[in-house]
């Protein structure tokens, strides 16, 4: 019982170190959609103006999204409310997305402005890295990824940084994008259910296989956008893809 | 189970002696910072932006400029306008991007930098979509 009590205070006082470079300290994050999160997908209802009979806009009444939705995409940051639309909060205040580049890209946008590609965006600290910038990690090429219809991605070993994140702070601090699998999907590469070879959500455990590489030489960056394009073509091309599946297919 | 004051002052060492190695270890970082660090935006990374956030960023940059010697050198930042036409050059831009990582880093003048850094830091997390 003594025992227990002196372990459980060294326990509590212990606090977990960031991993040093070149060993990423990584977590994960996703883009919940509504319609696997709350089984449908919402659409809004649009609605006539009455501010001004000489008005003629139209404005779009939101939906009341489920309560786990609407508390995932707080924590997210952004989520999916259609196939076409992006739900986001700002200030409490729900902003819709829905311009061109939103309505072909069936994640979400990152802050590079590019459409966020499951296991290969990241999101890293802007101290150090511009957006787009290619990072490589050796250990990961070649390794097996499921996607969210089961079916496998086979990894590059490259990563591209689309994102920012308040929480994100450090050159080895990098966040993992899983696209709309959450910690818990049994098919989440990255999450508590993922190969130990894989897995991205523990930012403590300081293992080689993260160990990475910022590509800075033209010839690299070009091999590495080359491979990644191969990698997402491959999966599409085994009628599977890297985007989210419930989105596939479905049009409004 | 009985516990002595020998025992207590053993489990309070215990307890303590990892919080301390923790604060030292952040202490230690906050001596020698990282600066080996981004000080603007590529060219690449500006054309992501929208009008609004280019004249943000104009905006505050020569502002910042115009309060600091150091930050000073940066002729091409001094007025509003004549910046606005760097931000559309990619030569022009590329030039000036150089200057700035000759300035803030070669010459390491961080902490007026950090500033202008900032100003880039800022503006990517306020229009992030990810919290």
């Amino acid at each position: 019982m003594k025992n227990i009590f002196i372990i459980s205070i060294f326990l509590i006082s212990f606090e977990a170190q960031p991993c040093m470079v070149p060993i990423a300290s990584s977590t994960m994050y996703y883009t919940p959609s509504a319609l696997r999160v709350c089984n449908k997908w919402y659409y809004g209802k649009e609605v006539k103006s009455k501010k001004s009979k000489y008005d003629p806009v139209t404005y779009r009444a939101t939906d009341r999204v489920c309560a786990k939705f609407e508390s995932e995409v707080k924590m997210q940051g952004s989520g999916r409310y259609n196939p076409k639309e992006i739900y986001t909060f700002k200030k409490d205040v729900v902003i819709m997305k829905n311009d061109d580049k939103t309505r072909n890209c069936p994640t979400t946008i990152g802050r590079s402005g590019e459409c966020m590609l499951t296991y290969i965006s990241v999101a890293a600290d802007a101290n150090y890295y511009h957006m787009g910038d290619l990072i490589s990690m050796p250990a990961l090429k070649g390794k097996k990824m499921k996607l969210p219809d089961g079916s496998l991605f086979t990894h590059p070993g490259y990563f591209r940084v689309d994102d920012v994140g308040g929480a994100i702070d450090g050159r080895n601090r990098f966040d993992f994008y899983s696209g709309n699998m959450d910690l818990y999907d049994a098919n989440n590469s990255f999450g508590y259910k993922g190969d130990k070879e894989t897995t991205m959500y523990d930012k403590s455990t300081c293992q080689d296989r993260k160990k990475y590489q910022i590509l800075s030489s033209k010839k690299d960056k070009e091999t590495a956008r080359i491979a990644i394009a191969a990698a997402i073509t491959a999966a599409t091309s085994k009628m599977s893809t890297i985007l989210p599946a419930p989105i596939r297919g479905l049009n409004r | 189970m009985k516990l002595n004051l020998k025992n207590w002052s053993v489990i309070l060492l215990l307890g303590c002696l990892p919080l301390s190695a923790a604060e030292k270890t952040k202490s230690k970082v906050k001596a020698v910072p990282d600066l080996d660090r981004v000080w603007t935006f590529s060219f690449e990374e500006l054309n992501m932006l929208d009008e609004n956030e280019k004249s943000e960023y104009a905006q505050s940059l020569v502002q910042a400029v115009s309060k600091n010697k150091v930050l000073g050198q940066f002729k091409e930042a001094t007025s509003e306008k004549d910046f606005k036409t760097i931000l559309v050059s990619e030569e022009k831009w590329t030039a000036f991007e150089k200057k700035m990582n000759q300035q803030c880093q070669d010459k390491k003048n961080y902490s007026d930098c950090d500033k202008v850094a900032r100003l880039r830091v800022d503006l990517l997390n306020k229009y992030s979509t990810r919290k």
